[in-house]
């Protein structure tokens, strides 16, 4: 798994890349607490390049958006997989997280 | 396909090479992405289980699989040498109370994607069933 993170505007983006599974879990978690030391209010994760998460992945994503929240932040998920995005409405993630179907809309939405 | 039994240490880096055992012998019944993605994220998710709690990451424990596939239905055992865990006990981690735990996703998820789920008396055995038919799984809870 690969983590690049960048700027747009008041935001950071974080794109992934490969799987988030529990092996690359930490790994998501320690580029995750860069953007939170980044003091940044606004994260949005582009997902488009991560074709399999399991339960240890959608923990770590859990545990990104309440760290983000505790700081006043919000977190918001772009371009998630048909499948990957099943597994949010499966466990009703969805209800606690912004999904977007595009890293655009993320970023325009308030 | 025969009857196929094989181990893996409980060392996270065997995780994959487990489900990419399966998926390799499944591949010539053309399965579609979808259910190829629900197999390898259950056995998976059965797989970490066992390791993590059941053998408790002692690498000298093995975990063994096994998995057959006769008349439509695959099969596929999971077992760890721990004492077992109380299986009708376990949350559901959509309401509120546990939607922002760390635990509990991956035997909802097993539960679901799969057709059934069924384990030992102890509790160290986890046997999940998928129906196939020319190359779609069918009755998911999906």
């Amino acid at each position: 798994m690969v983590v690049k993170d960048r700027k747009v505007g008041d935001a950071i983006v974080l794109e992934v890349e490969g799987e988030i599974n529990f092996n690359s879990s930490p790994d998501f978690r320690k580029a995750f607490l860069k953007v939170l030391d980044s003091k940044a209010q606004k994260a949005v994760i582009n997902l488009a390049g991560v074709a399999y998460v399991d339960s240890s992945g959608l923990a770590t994503l859990v545990e990104a958006h309440q760290k983000i929240k505790s700081i006043g932040g919000k977190l918001k998920l772009a371009s998630l997989s048909p499948k990957v995005k099943s597994l949010f409405e499966i466990t009703k993630l969805e209800k606690l997280f912004e999904i977007y179907a595009t890293e655009d809309d993320a970023l325009k939405s308030a | 396909m025969n009857d196929t039994i094989f181990e893996i240490p409980s060392d996270p880096k065997y995780i994959k090479r487990a489900s990419a055992k399966l998926l390799g012998a499944l591949k010539k019944l053309k399965l579609d992405k979808e259910t190829l993605f629900d197999i390898r994220l259950c056995l998976e998710e059965a797989v970490i289980n066992a390791i993590k709690y059941g053998n408790k990451l002692d690498e000298r424990l093995p975990v063994v699989i096994s998995y057959t596939l006769s008349k439509g239905k695959l099969e596929i055992t999971v077992r760890d040498q721990g004492k077992g865990f109380d299986y009708k006990a376990t949350p559901d981690p959509r309401s509120d109370a546990n939607i922002l735990k760390h635990g509990g996703r991956g035997i909802f998820l097993i539960e679901h994607l799969m057709d059934e789920v069924r384990y030992n008396d102890s509790g160290n055995e986890i046997k999940m069933i998928k129906f196939i038919s020319g190359g779609k799984a069918h009755g998911s809870k999906r």
